[in-house]
C-alpha cells in the first residue's frame, strides 16, 4: 500500500535525470573539465614540446602578462580593431537596413547578394582579401592608386585598415539583418499614427523606430563585439598578425604563444584573461539592454 | 471641423476593386458610421478620406477644398486605429500632449487640453503611467483621447472597439455620443458591428462589395431599407425572407404566405400596380420582432407549427413553419408554447416589405 506509490515517485524523480545525463556528461567532459584543467595549467610553467613535468608558479603567469607592455599593446590593438569594425558595421548595417526596408524591384535578390559574405568561410575571406589587397595586382590597391594618385601597399602601410575593411565586408550584412528585422517589426499602424500625429521624422525615429529596434540593435552589437574580439582566422590568413605585430590581435598572440613559442602555461593564462574581458563586456551590454 | 465629400471614388488593388464609384457627403458635426461586412471597402474608403491611401480615381473634398493629393498631416485629421497607438517610451500625458505640440501656444494651454481630454475619457488617474503599466482597454481610451484632444478637420475611428472584450466595448460605446457632443467635430466611424452603428451614429452609410448601398439615419435604414442586403445586414435577429406572390382580390392586395393569403395594407396596392402584373416570385420581408404569436385563432393570422424554440433569456426566438414557408419570430418568454404545437402568427403589416429577389430591390 505504501511502497507502491513510493517506488513510482522515485522512478519519476530519477527518470528526468537519466534523460539529461548524456547531455550533461558531454558538457562536463568536453567543456567544463578542459576549462578547469586549463585554469589549473595557467598556474604552471609548462612547455608541451619538452614534455617535462609542469612547474607550479602560482600567479606568476598572470603577473607577468598583466605587467607586460607587449600584452597591453595587443589589448589596445584588439580594442581598436573591435571598435572600428563594430561601429562601421553598425552604421553601414543601419543604412542598408533602411534601404532594404523600402520595397523596390529586385529587393529580394539584392538582399541575398548583400548577405552572401556571411556564408563565406573565414579562411577563404582572408585568402581572397590577400589577393584583393595585393600590392601589384590587387584590385583594391589599384583603386587606392586611382584615388590617391600614388601606389599604396595597403597591407604593409595600413594593415589595420585592411583587417577592419575585411571584417566590415563580411559582417555588415549581419548588422543589417538584425536592424531590418527590427524595422519590419514596427507595427504599420504606429507609423501611420505618427503621420497623423504630425511628428517630425526625428520624433518618429525617436518615439517609434528606436524603441522597437533597440533590443535587436543591442543584441547585434553584443554578438558582433564578442565575435570581433575573438576574430582569428580571417586576420591570421590575411596578415598573419603582421607586418611585425601591427595586426597581432589577442587571439593571434595566444595562438603564437601556445603553438609557436610553446609557452603553454602562459598561453592558457592569457586565454583566461581574454575570457574575463569578454564576460565583462557581455555583462555591460546585457545590463544596458535590460535597463529599459 | 469640415464637411467631408467623397466624389466618385474608385480604388483598385491590383485586380481587386475595393471601391466602385462611391459618392457620399458627410455634413459637418455629424457622427457618421461606415458600416459593412469585412471586405466591403469601408476601411478603404476611410483610409482614402484620411489620406493614408490614394484613390485610383475620384476626389475627396473637405468643405470645398480638394484634398485628394494631400497627406494625412496636411489634411489635419485625427484618427484612432484598431490597436492602441501609444508611444511606449513616453508616459500617457506626453503621449496625448505630443499630438497637440503643433497646435498649442503655451504649456498652460497644453495642460488644460490634455486634462480636458483625459477627463472626458476618464483616464486622469493614468496620466503619469507608462504603456506597460495599463491594460488594453485603458490604452484604447488613451488612443481616443489622443485623437479628440486635437482640433482636427475630421476625427476618424477605425473599428476602435473591435479588439476589446464585450463589457469594455459596451461601456465605451455608450460614452461615444457624449464624447462626440463635447468635441463637436465631424466623426467618421468604421465598424462591421451593426449594433454599434445603430447605437451611436447620426447617419450610417452601408457598403457592400465596394458599393454604397444606402445612407440614412439608423431609423431610416432599419425601417426603410432600400435593398435586400441592407434589410438583411441590419437588425438582430436577422429579418425573415419568405417566398410569396401577390394578388388583387376585389381591389384589395393579398400576399400568399405559407398556405394562407394575408391581406395587406392599401399602400401596397399602388406599389403592386407599378409592378405591371409581375406579382409572382417575390419575397416578403419581416423582422422577427414584428411577428406575434397567438395560441388561439385570430383574424388575419397564419396558422403554423412551432418547429423549434431558442431561449434568449427574457424572450424566445421561435421558428414557425407554415407549408413551405419557415420564419422566425421573437416573442415573450412567458408565452406558453411547445415545439410541435399549432399556433397563429400575426404579422405587423406596417413593417412588411416586399422584395424582388432578382434585383434585390425593396419594392415597398
Amino acid at each position: 500500500m505504501t511502497s507502491q506509490p513510493d517506488t513510482g515517485s522515485r522512478i519519476l524523480k530519477i527518470f528526468p535525470i537519466i534523460l539529461i545525463f548524456p547531455a550533461v556528461a558531454l558538457v562536463v567532459f568536453l567543456v567544463i573539465f578542459p576549462l578547469i584543467w586549463a585554469l589549473g595549467l595557467s598556474f604552471y610553467s609548462y612547455n608541451v614540446l619538452r614534455g617535462e613535468p609542469p612547474i607550479f608558479v602560482g600567479v606568476e603567469n598572470y603577473y607577468r602578462l598583466l605587467n607586460s607592455l607587449d600584452v597591453w599593446r595587443r589589448f589596445v590593438l584588439t580594442g581598436q580593431f573591435v571598435f572600428y569594425s563594430v561601429s562601421i558595421e553598425f552604421l553601414l548595417g543601419f543604412g542598408l537596413a533602411h534601404l532594404f526596408y523600402n520595397q523596390f524591384r529586385g529587393r529580394r535578390l539584392a538582399i541575398t547578394l548583400v548577405t552572401t559574405p556571411l556564408l563565406v568561410a573565414p579562411v577563404a575571406v582572408g585568402i581572397f582579401h590577400r589577393y584583393l589587397f595585393d600590392a601589384t595586382f590587387g584590385i583594391y590597391s589599384y583603386i587606392a592608386q586611382l584615388l590617391t594618385g600614388q601606389s599604396v601597399r595597403i597591407l604593409s602601410q595600413h594593415p589595420m585598415f585592411a583587417i577592419v575593411f575585411m571584417d566590415v565586408w563580411q559582417w555588415s550584412p549581419f548588422m543589417m539583418l538584425f536592424i531590418l528585422a527590427g524595422l519590419e517589426a514596427i507595427p504599420k499602424h504606429m507609423l501611420e499614427s505618427s503621420e497623423i500625429d504630425r511628428l517630425s521624422p526625428l520624433a518618429k525615429f525617436r518615439y517609434i523606430v528606436w524603441p522597437t529596434i533597440k533590443p535587436l540593435v543591442a543584441l547585434a552589437l553584443l554578438f558582433r563585439t564578442m565575435d570581433a574580439f575573438r576574430t582569428f582566422d580571417t586576420i591570421f590568413t590575411l596578415t598573419g598578425g603582421g607586418p611585425g605585430t601591427a595586426t597581432e590581435v589577442l587571439s593571434i598572440q595566444i595562438y603564437r604563444t601556445a603553438f609557436q613559442f610553446f609557452r603553454t602555461g602562459e598561453a592558457t593564462a592569457l586565454a583566461f584573461i581574454f575570457l574575463v574581458i569578454i564576460l565583462l563586456l557581455t555583462n555591460i551590454y546585457l545590463r544596458l539592454a535590460r535597463r529599459e | 471641423m469640415a464637411k467631408v465629400r467623397a466624389e466618385r471614388v474608385t480604388k483598385v488593388f491590383k485586380t481587386l476593386k475595393a471601391l466602385d464609384n462611391v459618392s457620399v457627403t458627410i455634413d459637418h458635426g455629424l457622427f457618421f458610421c461606415l458600416l459593412g461586412p469585412s471586405g466591403s471597402g469601408k476601411t478603404t474608403l476611410m483610409r482614402i478620406i484620411s489620406g493614408l491611401e490614394t484613390p485610383t480615381s475620384g476626389s475627396i473634398f473637405f468643405d470645398d477644398e480638394d484634398v485628394t493629393g494631400l497627406s494625412p498631416s496636411e489634411r489635419n485629421i485625427a484618427m484612432v486605429f484598431q490597436f492602441p497607438s501609444i508611444y511606449p517610451s513616453l508616459n500617457i500625458y506626453d503621449n496625448i500632449a505630443l499630438a497637440i505640440r503643433r497646435e498649442v501656444n503655451s504649456k498652460q494651454e497644453e495642460r488644460e487640453r490634455v486634462q480636458w481630454a483625459a477627463s472626458l475619457l476618464r483616464i486622469e488617474e493614468h496620466l503619469k503611467k507608462r504603456y506597460h503599466e495599463i491594460d488594453f482597454g485603458i490604452l484604447q481610451r488613451v488612443s481616443i483621447a489622443k485623437a479628440i484632444v486635437r482640433k482636427a478637420q475630421v476625427y476618424i475611428f477605425d473599428e476602435p472597439l473591435s479588439n476589446l472584450d464585450t463589457k469594455l466595448r459596451e461601456s465605451l460605446r455608450s460614452e461615444f455620443q457624449h464624447i462626440h457632443r463635447e468635441v463637436g467635430g465631424t466623426f467618421i466611424y468604421v465598424t462591421h458591428d451593426q449594433l454599434e452603428a445603430m447605437a451611436i451614429a447620426d447617419k450610417i452609410g452601408i457598403l457592400r462589395d465596394g458599393r454604397l448601398q444606402q445612407v440614412g439615419t439608423p431609423d431610416e435604414i432599419y425601417y426603410h431599407p432600400l435593398n435586400k442586403f441592407v434589410a438583411y445586414f441590419i437588425g438582430s435577429p436577422t429579418i425573415n425572407f419568405i417566398d410569396t406572390k401577390l394578388k388583387l382580390v376585389e381591389d384589395k392586395p393579398y400576399a400568399f404566405v405559407g398556405n394562407t393569403y394575408l391581406q395587406l395594407d392599401e399602400k401596397f396596392k399602388r406599389a403592386l400596380q407599378s409592378r405591371m402584373g409581375k406579382l409572382e416570385n417575390l419575397q416578403l420581408g419581416i423582422r422577427p420582432h414584428d411577428i406575434s404569436i397567438s395560441t388561439t385563432p385570430v383574424a388575419d393570422s397564419i396558422p403554423c407549427n412551432v418547429n423549434y424554440i431558442e431561449s434568449l433569456g427574457t424572450s424566445l426566438l421561435v421558428e414557425l413553419v407554415s407549408g413551405p414557408a419557415a420564419f422566425k419570430c421573437l416573442c415573450d418568454a412567458t408565452l406558453n408554447i411547445k415545439e410541435g404545437m399549432q399556433v397563429y402568427a400575426v404579422f405587423d403589416k406596417e413593417h412588411i416589405h416586399i422584395i424582388d429577389p432578382e434585383t434585390e430591390e425593396v419594392i415597398i
